[in-house]
């Protein structure tokens, strides 16, 4: 297989559960030394995805191949090279976790060159058994699991989930590192923040399809997000609705509520002409995003350059 | 065949296998100990005294009075195959349908494994865990039958773990098939053992009704006589293969089902 192709191809990848929708004419391409994140909602497809990439369930039409493979029917030769942690791990409960690391290992003759790097740096107890684990202890076993053996490619659900703060930084870090050794990543999120963090890419899926394609610092410049300054005196609420990326702005006395998107750099700076008593600076959660960017339909609204609305 | 499989599904369910082990190997020494005091008290002459209808449901032309015959009644036919049944479907069970639904099967499928090599491997270990179990319960009998006074076959003993080896693999082979079929472990123990139930009351009733024995053939119990094996030392060939065919049938449908299906967790 040629190293210049894609890691992760699908085409027109379509699974239906009976009636129902898993995902709908899936078009990808994954390459080499890329994070790409799968956003979307819970249902919207990605575990379905996920799971076909796995080989674990068969597409209805359509293709996925991986390393050049077809993931369905050649997905044990893929699995040498893949790694997975799974949106919900679920692991051998009566194992010890070196005993389970040490059983995994066994799959994969040859070498782990970073069990014991991960172990150390996700503070892994491998002493204790997996039965007496905590929801985010359970989750570092599952990633030690699926990176140790440094795979060729990281198939990524939910990983996060149950990782306190600090932990979720050292694998996002962890991550980052991986794909500087130009290892492809393909990890699929709900989390909006998650995803502009770690991801070269995002494909935003919704409903079962595609709707969306772009690299990240594109998202990042046509994200709508929200400001919330409340100044010590009046201030007019005029000289921050002609700035560019203010879309509105809805003034109670002193405290203003802006909406922009794009760049802060201009704003921020309009804001320390005044005197400033408290600034919040929110992240729109997933289902803000889908509503300002891309509505139920899931086509584009609130595009850049949209008509500003001030309501006093 | 998968090594790693092999070694983990024995490391996983070895206190199961002993616990089994010890079961059958203590149940068989405690009816081997009741033999000497069985001997003379008159055991045939009630057994003849039996209705007609009892003895033909628990095997009219079995000798209670031989120590063989007394063993077959008392073990091989009865409390014997309920604990071997049960240990091949449970096993059979687990391995699969088990493993979907406790969702370790995501864990097991994201290892360069293939699923023929899960559901061959899986079969071997029952398997293997059955050739346990049938030592555990026939070599103290051996070892114990002369110190109880009874006279034992060698020959009627290795050919009784043939036939219990191939009967039992039937009964798990089915049971490894719903187990592939199904993602719940409750839906495929259910299946299989409706499956042994009705094979036992046809069985059963093929005894009493000559109409009901025109499908006697279809009851997997029309394939196990133990007394057969262990005191006339008489191997029923044909019913063998019809055993062996099950087993070869079955597992050949649960690699394929498996092999086919999604498996969502």
């Amino acid at each position: 297989m040629s190293k210049e192709a894609p890691n992760i191809i699908c085409t027109d990848l379509t699974r239906y559960y009976g009636r129902n929708r898993g995902i709908e004419g899936l078009n990808l391409s994954i390459g080499h030394g890329e994070i790409f994140g799968f956003l979307g909602p819970n249902g919207a497809g990605k575990t379905t995805t996920i799971r076909m990439l796995m080989g674990m369930v068969k597409p209805s039409s359509g293709r996925a191949t991986v390393l050049g493979l077809d993931a369905w029917g050649d997905s044990t030769k893929i699995k040498s090279h893949v790694g997975n942690v799974p949106g919900e791990p679920r692991l051998y409960e009566n194992l010890h976790v070196d005993d389970l690391l040490n059983y995994v290992d066994s799959y994969h003759p040859g070498a782990d060159p970073l069990r014991q790097e991960l172990i150390e740096r996700l503070s892994l107890d491998v002493n204790k058994k997996v039965s007496s684990l905590s929801k985010g202890n359970r989750q570092k076993v599952a990633i030690v699991l699926a990176m140790m053996h440094d795979p060729e490619i990281l198939i990524l659900d939910e990983p996060s989930t149950g990782l306190d703060p600090l932990m979720q930084q050292e694998f996002y870090t962890i991550l980052g590192e991986f794909r500087d050794r130009g290892r492809t990543v393909f990890l699929s999120s709900h989390i909006l923040s998650e995803v502009e963090r770690v991801c070269d890419r995002v494909g935003i899926v919704k409903e079962g399809r595609l709707v969306d394609l772009r690299a990240i610092e594109e998202l990042r410049q046509n994200k709508i997000r929200h400001m919330d300054v409340i100044f010590r005196n009046h201030v007019d609420a005029t000289e921050f609705e002609i700035l560019p990326q203010v879309i509105s702005v809805q003034v109670t006395n002193n405290h203003l509520h802006i909406t922009l998107r794009g760049e802060v750099d201009t704003l921020v700076k309009q804001i320390a002409r005044h005197e400033i008593e408290d600034l919040t600076f929110t992240q729109p959660n997933l289902e803000d995003f889908f509503m300002s960017f891309y509505g139920s339909s899931g086509q584009t609204e609130n595009a850049p350059g949209a008509e500003k609305d001030v309501l006093p | 065949m998968n090594y790693n499989l092999l070694r983990q599904s024995f490391a996983e369910r070895r206190v199961s296998l002993l616990i089994y082990a010890i079961g059958v190997a203590a149940y068989g020494i405690m009816i081997l100990a009741i033999w000497p005091s069985m001997q003379n008290t008159g055991i045939t002459e009630l057994w003849d005294r039996y209705p007609e209808s009892i003895k033909k449901a628990f095997g009219a032309s079995i000798n209670f009075g031989t120590f063989d015959g007394f063993m077959t009644l008392e073990y091989f036919a009865q409390m014997w195959v309920i604990v071997m049944a049960a240990y091949a479907i449970s096993v059979a069970t687990g391995s699969l349908a088990g493993e979907i639904e406790k969702g370790t099967m995501e864990l097991l499928l994201g290892q360069p494994i293939s699923r023929r090599a899960i559901v061959v491997t899986r079969h071997l270990y029952f398997s293997l865990g059955l050739i346990v179990l049938i030592a555990a319960t026939l070599v103290p009998i051996i070892i114990g039958a002369p110190v109880a006074g009874g006279e034992i076959s060698y020959r009627g003993m290795a050919a009784l773990s043939l036939q219990a080896f191939l009967f039992f693999g039937a009964i798990g082979s089915i049971a490894f098939f719903f187990s592939a079929t199904f993602s719940n472990r409750g839906r495929a123990l259910f299946v299989s053992l409706g499956i042994l139930i009705a094979s036992y009351a046809l069985d059963l009733l093929s005894k009493f009704s000559d109409f009901v024995d025109h499908f006697h053939r279809l009851s997997l119990f029309y394939y196990y006589d133990p007394y057969r094996y262990v005191h006339d030392v008489s191997f029923a060939w044909g019913d063998l293969a019809v055993l062996a065919a099950i087993i070869v049938f079955f597992t050949a449908g649960a690699v394929v089902w498996f092999e086919r299906r999604d498996i969502a967790v």
